[in-house]
C-alpha cells in the first residue's frame, strides 16, 4: 500500500495483519509520477532486516518502458510494529508466542 | 506478564486510600512527583498514561526512561517517546466484535492443531461487546416498528448470534449486551464505564483510572466521563485482549478553553459541530484534545460526551475532559453505585486528576471558545466539519445545485410533463419552483412532486445526540409543538426514532413526548446504530424511484455524527446532520432548499403560516423536561442490560471449546490466516513488477475502501452470496457478513461512490485490468491477477483510511496474501491447494 499519508488507525489496521503502509516522500505522489495505472511497481529493501521508519526504494516501469525511481518511507512506526510485521500480524505473533509459552 | 504481579515500581509510589469504607491501594502521581518534580501541571490525559506507566513498570516494556519521557514532555510539550499502554478494558461492536471472535476460534483452532491447549486462547483484559450495529430500519412510522425490526434483525442474524453466544460461554473474561439494548458507547457511557477501575491483586485492591481501547471510532465518547479511550483497529484491540499493549508515541496534547455559555434556543449539537470546524482547522489528527477553562463548570457530562463522540471527526485521538463535581452528578444520576461515586471522588483528588478552577495544564498548543458566540448549526453536505450556519442552508445547497448539475431553471418543457401526469396538485412543495430533475410523486394516494433538496429521511439516531437528554426533550418538545398545531411531516420522509439506550424511552414516556414524536412518525424503530452508519433501510418504492428517474440531488437530516457520500443510502447524495429538534422541524419542512430561521415550515389548521421560532423550545422549557430523567430508569433499564429478549435466550449454544464451523454459513465461516502456519515466520522478499489494482485520489475512506452497508444483486458480494442461496432481500450489510471472509474480500474498493483514476468518469468498485484493459469489479480484477500471479499494490492520496474502526482492508488483505498475490506471496503462509 502507497500513500502521501494515512490516517492513524487504518495504518496500524494495516500493520497488524502484515501488510506494510508506505509513504510518498513530501513532493512526490501519484501525480508527479504521472501514473495512470498501467505502470508496473517494484519495491526493494524488503529483503534485510525490518525496522521502523526504514527507507524503501520504488521503481516505476511505465508503458514504454522508461523508469522513474523514489524513495518510499516505511510507515511501520515502532519496533513493536515491526515484530507484528515481520510475523505476517498480530494475530499469527500472538498464537507462535502462546505455543513457546506452553 | 504484567496482568497478574505488581509491577517494578522503582519510585516506590504504591499507597493506599480509603473510600466507601474500604482500603484501595494505588500508584501515587504526588508520590512520584517526589522523585521526578513537579508534574502537576501536566495535562489531566497525560497523567493518566503516567499512572498507567507507574502501575506496569516491568522493566521491559515499561521502564524508568517511559516515566522519564512523560515528565520531559512538561518541558517540551512533544516527544519522540514510544510508551506502551495497557488500557483497563476493551469495548466492542458486533460489526467489529464478530471477526475479533472469529479470530479467537480461529487461533484455539490454530493452537488445538499444533498440539496446545485451545483453552489457552481468552480475553485477558475484559471485553464488552455490545450488539447495535446490526438493526435496520425496515419499518418506520409505526407503532409496531421496534418489535418487527426486532423480529427482522433476529431472523437476518441467527447465525451471527448464536456465534457470538458460543463465545459468551467458551471464553473467559467476555460480556455481550444482546442486540435491542442499546449503542456500545452510549451503554457505556450510561452504564460499563466506571471512571475509576478496580482489581483484586494478591491480598490488595488496586485502584486505577478506568482506561480502555474500542473497536469503533467513536469510543471517544467516554472521554466526556473522564475515562481515557479512543478507537483502534480490530486487530490492535484483539491485542490489547490478548495482553499486548497498545504502542504509541507520548502524544502532543492541545488545549480547548471554554468560557461562556450557550446562548437561548442553541443546542450540545450547534456546539459540537463548531468545535468540529474549528478544531479541524486547527489540525489535530494524532493529538489528544483536552478541554479545559470555567466554561466547564456547567457544562453536563452529555455535553461532553457529545463532543469527545466526535473527536473522530476532527481528528484527535481523543476529546478528553477531566474529572469534576459534573462527573459525580453524572455518576449518580446514572445508577453507579454510592461507593463507586466515593471512589472517584477520593482517587481523583489524591492523584491530582481533579479539575480544580482556575487550574490550566501546559498544552502543546491552545485555542478558545466563548461560548455564546455558538449559532444554529448544520454540517454537509459529505463532511461533518463542513459547518453551516442555519440561516445560510438555503444559499449553501442553492451553490451545491450550481456547481453539481447546472443552476435550478425556471419553468421548463418538464412542466407540462408534470401536469400531464396529474402532477398538478402538489401537497407541500413549492409551487413557484421548478427544477429539470424534479419528479412527479404519488404518495398515499396523493399526487405531489419531489424537487432537489427533498428530505428523504429524517433520522434520530446516533450516540452523539441520543444520549444527551437536552436534545432528545428539546426533539420531544418541537414534535409536541408542531402537533399541537396540526403540522405533518411531508410524504416523501422516511421518519425514524433510534436511541441509544432504552433509558432514553422511559424519559421520553416520562415528558409524554413519545405520543407526539409518534404522531410525526418518529415512532422508535430499535437501539442501535441505524441510519447513522448506514442501515437506513430501504425508501418506499416510489421515492427510489423518483430519485432515480430525475437522478435528483436529494438530502438526508440525521442527528449522526458521519455524513460521507453514500454512507447514509446509496441514493441520497446530500447528508446533513444536525441536532434532533432540528431533525424533526427538517422533517416538517421537507426539503433543505430553505432558510429555516425566515422560511415557514407549513401552516397551522388555520391556514397560518408556522415557522421554527413558533416551535422552538426555550432553555428554560428543556430544563424542565430534562428534570424528568430520573436515576431509577437507569437501574430499572441497567439490571437485565446482559439478558436480552426470549429470542435471545433461546438460542441454543453449544458447549465446546472450540467452535464447529459450518460450512453452509454465510455469515461465520473459518478465515484461512493460518493455514499452514509455521513456528517461525518466512523471510520477507522484495516486491518485483507489481501492477496498480487502484489508483485513488485523497480523503480515501474507511467507507469507500470497506463499505460497511448494503451492496446490489449484480456485485460480487451479491453474486457469491446467491450462488450460496441466498436471496437479494436476505443480503444484510457487509458489516454484518464480516464474520465471513468471502463477502468482504468481495466487498473491498465495493462503494458505490469511489473513484478509481485508472477510468475515467466511473463511479463505483471498478478497475482497469490492465493485461487486456478491460473494466471489471475490483475484487474480479484481483482474482485475475492471482491466477496469473502478479503481485498488486494499490496508490492512494493524503489520508488514506480516514473514516471509521472498520479494520476489513487489512483483513482482505491477508486473505490475498493467502491467495498469494499480495506484496509477498509466501511470507507466512503456504499455498493453498
Amino acid at each position: 500500500m502507497v500513500a502521501e499519508s494515512y490516517e492513524r488507525i487504518h495504518r496500524s489496521n494495516l500493520i497488524g495483519m502484515g501488510v506494510m503502509p508506505l509513504q510518498f516522500p513530501e513532493g512526490t505522489d501519484r501525480k508527479s509520477l504521472k501514473l495512470t495505472g498501467e505502470e508496473t511497481i517494484s519495491i526493494s529493501g524488503l529483503s534485510g532486516e525490518i525496522t521502523a521508519g526504514q527507507t524503501l526504494t520504488m521503481t516505476v516501469t511505465y508503458k514504454d518502458r522508461s523508469t522513474a525511481t523514489c524513495d518510499l518511507k516505511s510507515r511501520i512506526d515502532t519496533a513493536n510494529e515491526a515484530v507484528y510485521f515481520v510475523h505476517g500480524g498480530i494475530l499469527h505473533y500472538v498464537v507462535r508466542e502462546m505455543l513457546k509459552s506452553a | 506478564m504484567s496482568n497478574d504481579s505488581l509491577g517494578k515500581d522503582s519510585l516506590n509510589t504504591l499507597t493506599s486510600l480509603n473510600a466507601g469504607g474500604k482500603t484501595f491501594h494505588y500508584y501515587s502521581l504526588p508520590k512520584a512527583a517526589e522523585s521526578l518534580g513537579d508534574i502537576n501541571r501536566l495535562p489531566f490525559s497525560l497523567k493518566v498514561l503516567l499512572e498507567n506507566q507507574l502501575r506496569n513498570e516491568d522493566g521491559v516494556t515499561v521502564d524508568e526512561s517511559h516515566i522519564d519521557a512523560m515528565v520531559q514532555w512538561l518541558k517540551d510539550q512533544r516527544s519522540d517517546t514510544e510508551i506502551q499502554f495497557r488500557p483497563a478494558r476493551v469495548l466492542m461492536q458486533d460489526f467489529t466484535g464478530v471477526p475479533g471472535v472469529v479470530d479467537l476460534a480461529a487461533m484455539r483452532e490454530a493452537v488445538k492443531k499444533a498440539g496446545g491447549d485451545p483453552a489457552l486462547i481468552n480475553p485477558l483484559s475484559p471485553v464488552d461487546l455490545v450488539i447495535d450495529h446490526s438493526v435496520m430500519v425496515d419499518e418506520f412510522g409505526t407503532a409496531s416498528a421496534f418489535g418487527k425490526n426486532v423480529t427482522i434483525e433476529m431472523e437476518r442474524n441467527q447465525e451471527r448470534y448464536e456465534f457470538l453466544r458460543w463465545g459468551q460461554q467458551a471464553f473467559d473474561n467476555f460480556r455481550v449486551v444482546p442486540p435491542g439494548t442499546g449503542i456500545c458507547h452510549q451503554v457505556n457511557l450510561e452504564y460499563l464505564g466506571k471512571t475509576v477501575w478496580q482489581k483484586e491483586q494478591g491480598d490488595k485492591t488496586i485502584a486505577y483510572p478506568d482506561t480502555l481501547v474500542g473497536t469503533d471510532s467513536h469510543t471517544t465518547m467516554i472521554n466526556g466521563l473522564g475515562i481515557l479511550g479512543w478507537g483502534v483497529g480490530g486487530i490492535e484491540a484483539e491485542a490489547a485482549m490478548l495482553g499486548q499493549p497498545v504502542s504509541m508515541l507520548i502524544p502532543e496534547v492541545v488545549g480547548f478553553k471554554v468560557s461562556g455559555k450557550l446562548r437561548e434556543g442553541i443546542t450540545a449539537t450547534d456546539l459540537v459541530l463548531t468545535v468540529t470546524e474549528m478544531l479541524r482547522n486547527k489540525g489535530v489528527v494524532g493529538k489528544f484534545v483536552e478541554f479545559y477553562g470555567d466554561g466547564l463548570k456547567d457544562m453536563p457530562v452529555a455535553d461532553r460526551a457529545t463532543i469527545a463522540n466526535m473527536s473522530p471527526e476532527y481528528g484527535a485521538t481523543c476529546g478528553f475532559f477531566p474529572v469534576d463535581e459534573q462527573t459525580l452528578k453524572y455518576l449518580r444520576l446514572t445508577g453507579r453505585d454510592d461507593n463507586q461515586v466515593e471512589l472517584v471522588e477520593a482517587y481523583a483528588k489524591a492523584q491530582g486528576l481533579w479539575r480544580e478552577p482556575g487550574h490550566e495544564p501546559v498544552y502543546t498548543a491552545t485555542l478558545e471558545l466563548d461560548m455564546g458566540e455558538v449559532e444554529a448549526s448544520m454540517a454537509g453536505p459529505k463532511r461533518p466539519q463542513d459547518r453551516v450556519a442555519l440561516k445560510n442552508m438555503k444559499s449553501t445547497f442553492e451553490l451545491l445545485m450550481s456547481t453539481a448539475e447546472g443552476v435550478p431553471e425556471a419553468a421548463d418543457s418538464r412542466e407540462s410533463n408534470l401536469e400531464s401526469e396529474g402532477g398538478q396538485t402538489a401537497v407541500g412543495v413549492d409551487d413557484s419552483y421548478h427544477h429539470p430533475s424534479s419528479q412527479p410523486l404519488e404518495m398515499n394516494g396523493e399526487q405531489t412532486r419531489l424537487d432537489p433538496g427533498a428530505v428523504v429521511i429524517a433520522a434520530i439516531t446516533s450516540c452523539t445526540n441520543t444520549s444527551n437528554p437536552s436534545v432528545m426533550m428539546a426533539a420531544g418538545l418541537v414534535a409536541r409543538k408542531a402537533v399541537a398545531k396540526g403540522l405533518q411531516t411531508k410524504p416523501w420522509v422516511k421518519t425514524s426514532l433510534a436511541p441509544g439506550s432504552k433509558v432514553v424511552t422511559e424519559y421520553l414516556n416520562a415528558g409524554d413526548f413519545q405520543d407526539d414524536l409518534n404522531k410525526l412518525g418518529f415512532d422508535l424503530v430499535g437501539y442501535g446504530c441505524t441510519t447513522c452508519i448506514g442501515n437506513s433501510g430501504p425508501l418506499p418504492d416510489a421515492v427510489e424511484k423518483a430519485i432515480a428517474n430525475g437522478d435528483i440531488t436529494v438530502a438526508s437530516v440525521l442527528s449522526g455524527n458521519r455524513n460521507f457520500e453514500g454512507r447514509i443510502h446509496p441514493l441520497v447524495k446530500t447528508n446533513w446532520l444536525a441536532s434532533p429538534p432540528l431533525v424533526v422541524a427538517y422533517a416538517l419542512a421537507g426539503n433543505v432548499r430553505l432558510n429555516l430561521q425566515k422560511d415557514p415550515l407549513g401552516k397551522d389548521q388555520d391556514g397560518n403560516p408556522v415557522y421554527l421560532k413558533d416551535l422552538w423550545p426555550s432553555q428554560q422549557e428543556v430544563a424542565e423536561a430534562v428534570e424528568k430523567v430520573k436515576t431509577d430508569m437507569f437501574r430499572t433499564e441497567y439490571a437485565a442490560v446482559f439478558d436480552g429478549d426470549a429470542t435471545w435466550q433461546a438460542i441454543e449454544v453449544p458447549e465446546t471449546k472450540v467452535y464447529k464451523w459450518s460450512e453452509d454459513s454465510t455469515y461465520i465461516q473459518h478465515p484461512p490466516f493460518f493455514e499452514g502456519m509455521g513456528p517461525e515466520p518466512e523471510p520477507v522478499e522484495d516486491i518485483r513488477d507489481a501492477n496498480i489494482l487502484a489508483l485513488l485520489g485523497d480523503s480515501v475512506t474507511t467507507d469507500h475502501i470497506s463499505p460497511a452497508g448494503s451492496f446490489s444483486a449484480d456485485s460480487p458480494a451479491g453474486k457469491y452470496l446467491q450462488k450460496h442461496g441466498v436471496e437479494p432481500k436476505n443480503f444484510n450489510s457487509y458489516g454484518s457478513r464480516r464474520g465471513n471472509h468471502e463477502v468482504m474480500m468481495r466487498g473491498t474498493f465495493a462503494n458505490v461512490r469511489i473513484r478509481n483514476e485508472m477510468l475515467d468518469g466511473v463511479e463505483g468498485g471498478f478497475t482497469k485490468f490492465v493485461p487486456n484493459g478491460e473494466q471489471m469489479p475490483v475484487y474480479d480484477a484481483a482474482m485475475k491477477y492471482q491466477e496469473q500471479g502478479i503481485p498488486l499494490v494499490v496508490i492512494a492520496g493524503k489520508e488514506y483510511g480516514t473514516g471509521s474502526s472498520r479494520d476489513w482492508l487489512p483483513r482482505v488483505r491477508a486473505c490475498w496474501v493467502f491467495v498469494r498475490w499480495w506484496l509477498n506471496p509466501t511470507r507466512g503462509f503456504t499455498a493453498p491447494t
